[in-house]
């Protein structure tokens, strides 16, 4: 019984000395009112194109763009440059008037979009060279951010369309990924063309199109050759006959043509997408297609 | 007892652990207000000069993409820059005639990595010789490398920005090429403001591929090296090429390293002048001794068997070209990079000396990839190579018929058969001197009809 009450009263002392150990820790001010230096990232002056992110694609998308070089923030170690100022706005410009506007007409609104899109846009100024010898135009990470490449080649210029349709196509072919990242593509896809490779960059588009690819990088896997796919539909392929062509053209001159295995492989795919779009987002793919190429060649000066 | 004691330990300890003495804070500032106000110390640094500053930049002959380095020619690049303090940068540079005296306006930034870091971070003349398009940085890299040059430089004194003096030293953080930014005096901007990088430009009104220094002790040949950043120099009485990068500046062309020419001692050739009468450039070397840089047609000290052993290597091992011919001053002028094929893209010129028809027949022509057809433009791309008396090689081109060349394709062909880039040609072509580049293992075929047009040949 003694024992006991020895042990309440050592708890007690022990409790004493701790709150008071405590709260002699207390004496720091804590400033919660004061504002961590650098929150909300570095700041420099205004310039229009920075008035124009905010009030084009941060307030109606909420997407942030950053246009200027970040060390770390493009891959590593990698020769890549920085966007031409100048360059930026038009960029941004063409890329919503050929890709934003099709999905909002064919939605109904920005929703789609705001809710799906990256949330942040990187840019960069030249393309990012691969020791393979290919060019990586485009890339998505994770669903949150979209990197755009080769900005200092944009231009309206229609002999030099390939550019503008090259942006587009990276466009939509990450957006692509996004919204298989949230809905799956149907398991049946990979089973068209079984024979996907890591050794791609050795086979010519024109190659890959005899093989029932639409392209060669769709040859490296089924979630690249689905995206592919979409972005082929929707603005067409680079290494066409005469350029950078539009799909029915593509599936015209250089898969063989109707009847032929690698076409009719090809229609499997664009059957797959169609459905895909319809089942999983309620979009008619043909319709959002006719639209994309109105946007596109209206685009052109 | 024992209890006691480790109760009075415990006190201890958390009573002593309240101790808030050895906080960050140094006169009373946080790091990251100590980080800022640093940071914000340099770009006062840059700023607070009223005249502007001069930055050169010295690669280090290597050039990093993607974890892969290269090695290839080094260069200096120069450029007169003024900073304000909006981060924003106007500036001009020796890259291009134009560049070198149109001021151009871009965003810098002054960022802690590593250490205090000056980044240029939108597109500016700083970016040009990074960028990993050959077509424009003119890198004799190759795609994906440009010159080894950088636009993120770390601050490299090692003192604290208000101890930095008006020579500061960075260092890139990518290609590691070493810089510095020498404060500009009032008539330094004077004159990059009136004349930018004058020498530069007035240099590059040379065109010819040779050209000749007269007036100093024996006559120099400067030729330009890989890429054309360096001069590739000789005499008669040095036969073997010195290779040396040049400094710009508005008035002067510095060399890296000095060069012994006929018992003299060159630093530097000075005061450029053009002369448009004589098409000649009046200097002085060392700024002292008065001379001439004058255009030639013939190399000073040819080696011997040259062109002979050129076309005997091309038998075993196809020469290749990364572009088409530099002509009157612009590199690939034809814009043969971009020389297409439908559904091909250009990868190199072949010049493969019997390499068709079971050796009787020379092979000129552009290589595809990606297409159905490596050479589609075969039947344009025939020839039989004669040596001339001067030691050249002289094609004479046939035309098998087949389908119709591209017009750069034709302009490309025509300077192949003619060794001159416009009429009038001569009954006979003089054809082409092969010149050995300071890597040993490069050639420029140069049109020796007028010296004004030439194309590099490797094995890559």
């Amino acid at each position: 019984m003694n024992n006991m009450k020895w042990n309440i009263f050592r708890t007690i002392i022990l409790l004493l000395v701790l709150a008071t150990g405590w709260s002699a820790c207390k004496k720091e001010n804590v400033h919660l009112d004061t504002i961590p230096v650098g929150l909300g990232g570095d700041s420099t002056g205004q310039t229009p194109t920075d008035v124009f992110i905010y009030d084009s694609l941060t307030v109606p998308y909420n997407i942030a763009v950053y246009y200027k070089w970040q060390p770390g923030q493009l891959d590593f170690p990698y020769e890549i440059v920085p966007p031409r100022e100048t360059q930026v706005m038009p960029a941004l410009k063409a890329l919503m008037a050929i890709t934003f506007v099709p999905f909002n007409d064919q939605t109904g609104s920005t929703v789609f979009l705001r809710k799906y899109l990256p949330k942040v846009l990187k840019m960069a100024g030249s393309g990012q060279y691969q020791s393979n010898g290919s060019i990586i135009l485009g890339q998505a990470e994770g669903g949150t951010a979209m990197l755009l490449y080769m900005i200092n080649d944009f231009t309206r210029q229609i002999k030099d369309s390939a550019v503008l349709k090259e942006m587009g196509h990276t466009m939509h072919h990450e957006f692509g990924h996004i919204l298989n990242q949230n809905i799956a593509y149907p398991v049946s896809f990979k089973q068209i063309t079984p024979a996907y490779t890591g050794n791609w960059y050795n086979i010519s588009d024109q190659a890959a199109r005899k093989q029932g690819f639409i392209s060669a990088y769709a040859e490296s896997d089924p979630g690249e050759d689905f995206v592919e796919m979409v972005a082929t539909m929707l603005i067409g392929g680079r290494n066409g006959l005469s350029g950078y062509d539009d799909y029915e053209k593509i599936m015209a001159e250089q898969t063989g043509g109707p009847g032929s295995d690698s076409y009719e492989l090809l229609r499997a795919k664009e059957a797959a997408v169609v459905d895909y779009y319809a089942r999983a987002w309620h979009i008619d793919f043909y319709e959002l297609q006719a639209r994309c190429r109105r946007a596109l060649t209206g685009y052109f000066q | 007892m024992k209890k006691l004691l480790i109760y009075l330990l415990g006190a201890t300890a958390v009573l002593s652990g309240c101790d808030r003495k050895s906080d960050l804070n140094i006169d009373g500032k946080s790091t990251d207000q100590r980080l800022s106000e640093a940071l914000a110390n340099y770009q006062k640094k840059l700023t607070d000069a009223p005249y502007g500053w001069i930055l050169t930049e010295y690669t280090n002959g290597t050039a990093l993409n993607g974890g892969v380095t290269k090695s290839g020619p080094k260069a200096i690049f120069s450029y007169y820059m003024k900073f304000d303090k909006s981060n924003r940068v106007s500036m001009i540079s020796d890259f291009s005639p134009a560049m070198s005296s149109t001021f151009n306006t871009s965003s810098y930034f002054i960022k802690a990595t590593q250490r205090p870091t000056l980044i240029f971070d939108t597109y500016s003349y700083v970016h040009v010789p990074c960028d990993p398009n050959v077509g424009i940085s003119q890198s004799p890299y190759g795609n994906g490398f440009g010159w080894g040059a950088d636009f993120e430089f770390s601050f490299a004194d090692n003192v604290a920005a208000t101890e930095l003096g008006d020579t500061i030293h960075l260092t890139g953080n990518l290609n590691k090429t070493r810089v510095t930014l020498v404060k500009a005096t009032q008539a330094d901007q004077q004159q990059y403001s009136t004349v930018g990088f004058a020498a530069y430009s007035t240099f590059g009104k040379l065109l010819t591929y040779f050209k000749r220094v007269k007036g100093g002790a024996e006559e120099i040949e400067l030729a330009p090296g890989l890429g054309g950043r360096t001069l590739n120099i000789k005499t008669a009485s040095h036969p073997e090429l010195l290779n040396v990068a040049i400094q710009y500046t508005p008035n002067s062309m510095v060399l890296e390293t000095p060069i012994v020419a006929g018992g003299q001692t060159i630093k530097s050739f000075n005061n450029l002048v053009w002369n448009a009468g004589a098409q000649n450039i009046s200097v002085s070397i060392n700024g002292t001794t008065p001379a001439v840089i004058d255009t030639a047609l013939d190399p000073i000290a040819p080696e011997k068997d040259i062109a002979s052993n050129f076309y005997m290597e091309g038998t075993t091992n196809p020469w290749l070209a990364t572009a088409g011919f530099h002509v009157n001053g612009v590199d690939d002028a034809y814009d043969i990079l971009h020389l297409t094929y439908p559904g091909a893209n250009f990868y190199r010129f072949v010049y493969f000396p019997g390499g068709v028809n079971g050796g009787s027949l020379d092979l000129i022509s552009p290589f595809f990839v990606g297409g159905s057809s490596s050479y589609p433009y075969l039947r344009k791309g025939l020839a039989n190579t004669f040596l001339g008396d001067n030691g050249q090689l002289i094609f004479e081109m046939l035309d098998y018929g087949g389908i119709a060349a591209p017009p750069r394709l034709v302009a490309t062909n025509i300077i192949f058969a003619t060794g001159k880039i416009a009429p009038p040609y001569a009954a006979d072509s003089p054809g082409f001197y092969i010149v050995r580049k300071e890597d040993g293992i490069s050639y420029d075929m140069v049109a020796a009809g007028d010296g004004l047009a030439w194309m590099t040949w490797s094995h890559q």
